[in-house]
């Protein structure tokens, strides 16, 4: 018999993930701007979700969304919902994609950060042009969607690294009989 | 006694005479050349004792002096280290210092301005919209489309006002629109931000004259921004003769990249007539 985590219901820590989520969103509006590459920062939550996706259950994906994309959605100037929309939109196609066709794949990371990038600013942008703002999709593309890959790919190592050490250190333990 | 007692005899009777003679010749100068002699041979002798000497002497200092040196060196690395780090809080306060007195000169220069400086504490977590989050909000009496400017020039304007902090458009965003004109011409357009690029100065007439450095500021025309503040320059003309307007690139006077510290224009909301000011120098 398997037993209930540590913390019943919920997938894992509350009290070293909550603080977290709000501590990646935050260095991604403070830290982040100071690694900028090619007018690209590093999306820092969208890298930890995928990764968090990748390693954990999908309960904790979907956590790790819903709570990054809501600060995140606090913190930005993208219409409201639209971080929370497209980082849970990753959580999902990242576990359902990857863990299912690159499963144990050494680049499945590095093909996750690439494609979530790319979900992630198709969702901001066509967010903005909902909300009514003209969005050049060349300029777009060419000069954020495309660097942004670049830079997050290049900056998912370092994340997946980190997150599969906290993954392995904080989540619940189950007990089997 | 015998022939070895006669024999030290003569040599204690000949050491004495010889005594005798040198104490007798001696203060007379007799002996001089004898002297003479005997230094020129001598003297090499001291000579090279003397550097021998002095050699040694110096290699003694080395080997006493080492020790002395390492702990002088250690005590020295210790003070450039706390000196290093006097001087990066000096350069600090330097820059700082200097940002203020542009500040300051900026108020002097335009006494009808009340301004509130604000640090820049953050920016918009996307690459898609440029914004800053400053520390100033509507408790110290920011409100929303209030603009925002450097000594340098115009930065954008108020978004989102909280208690106690804020987000600025910046000029450079997708979003923002301000009505400018061209400081040499007069010509009028719209200053549009673009993703990933220069921001551009759009809806010029085709018969107005522009040129690559040309000074653009705020037209206050549409009541969003004063008049007169420094927009930019711009730094490329595009529009063939069959357009009906021309467009300009602009290159944002303040570099919104490096921006800390920024000033709220506190007695100014969109509507109302702009504040009457020369442009900044």
């Amino acid at each position: 018999m398997v037993g209930r985590g540590e913390w019943g219901w919920l997938p894992i820590n509350p009290y070293v993930s909550i603080p977290l989520i709000i501590l990646v969103a935050v260095s991604q509006s403070t830290l982040a701007p100071h690694l900028t590459i090619w007018g690209a920062k590093p999306d820092l939550m969208l890298l930890a979700v995928a990764s968090w996706s990748l390693l954990g259950r999908a309960s904790e994906g979907v956590l790790w969304s819903a709570l990054g994309g809501l600060v995140l959605d606090l913190l930005s100037g993208v219409p409201f919902g639209a971080n929370t929309v497209a980082l849970g939109l990753i959580a999902g196609l990242t576990r359902l994609v990857f863990m299912n066709v690159f499963r144990l794949s050494i680049v499945m990371p590095l093909a996750a950060a690439g494609v979530s990038t790319v979900v992630y600013y198709v969702v901001l942008l066509l967010g903005l042009r909902l909300s009514g703002e003209s969005v050049v999709w060349a300029d777009a593309v060419l000069r954020v969607v495309i660097p942004s890959v670049v830079v997050n790919t290049a900056v998912m190592p370092v994340v997946f690294g980190g997150v599969r050490w906290l993954h392995k250190h904080t989540g619940p333990e189950e007990i089997g009989w | 006694m015998g022939q070895p007692q006669t024999r030290r005899t003569v040599v204690v009777i000949f050491i004495l005479a010889v005594v005798f003679l040198l104490l007798v010749l001696g203060p007379m100068g007799r002996l001089r050349p004898v002297g003479e002699g005997a230094l020129q041979v001598l003297s090499p002798i001291q000579y090279a004792l003397t550097k021998l000497l002095k050699a040694f002497e110096g290699l003694r200092g080395v080997v006493v002096g080492i020790g002395q040196l390492q702990e002088e060196n250690q005590e020295l690395q210790r003070q450039v280290e706390s000196l290093r780090t006097q001087v990066e809080m000096l350069r600090e306060a330097q820059i700082e210092n200097e940002t203020l007195r542009e500040q300051l000169g900026f108020s002097e220069a335009h006494p009808s301005y009340h301004v509130l400086p604000a640090e820049v504490i953050g920016r918009d977590p996307s690459n898609v919209v440029r914004s800053l989050i400053i520390d100033r909000g509507s408790d110290d009496g920011v409100a929303r489309d209030m603009p925002v400017i450097t000594a340098r020039g115009l930065v954008g304007r108020v978004a989102e006002v909280y208690r106690t902090s804020s987000s600025v458009l910046l000029l450079t965003d997708v979003s923002s629109s301000v009505a400018g004109l061209v400081q040499r011409t007069r010509a009028s357009g719209v200053i549009q931000g673009r993703m990933g690029r220069k921001p551009l100065m759009k809806y010029v007439s085709q018969d107005e004259p522009l040129a690559v450095g040309d000074v653009v500021l705020t037209s206050g025309l549409g009541s969003n921004f004063p008049k007169r503040l420094l927009i930019g320059y711009i730094t490329s003309v595009a529009g063939g003769d069959t357009d009906l307007f021309q467009e300009a690139e602009i290159q944002p006077a303040v570099d919104s990249g490096r921006l800390e510290t920024v000033m709220v224009l506190l007695d100014f909301s969109p509507g109302q007539s702009g504040v009457t000011e020369e442009s900044p120098e």
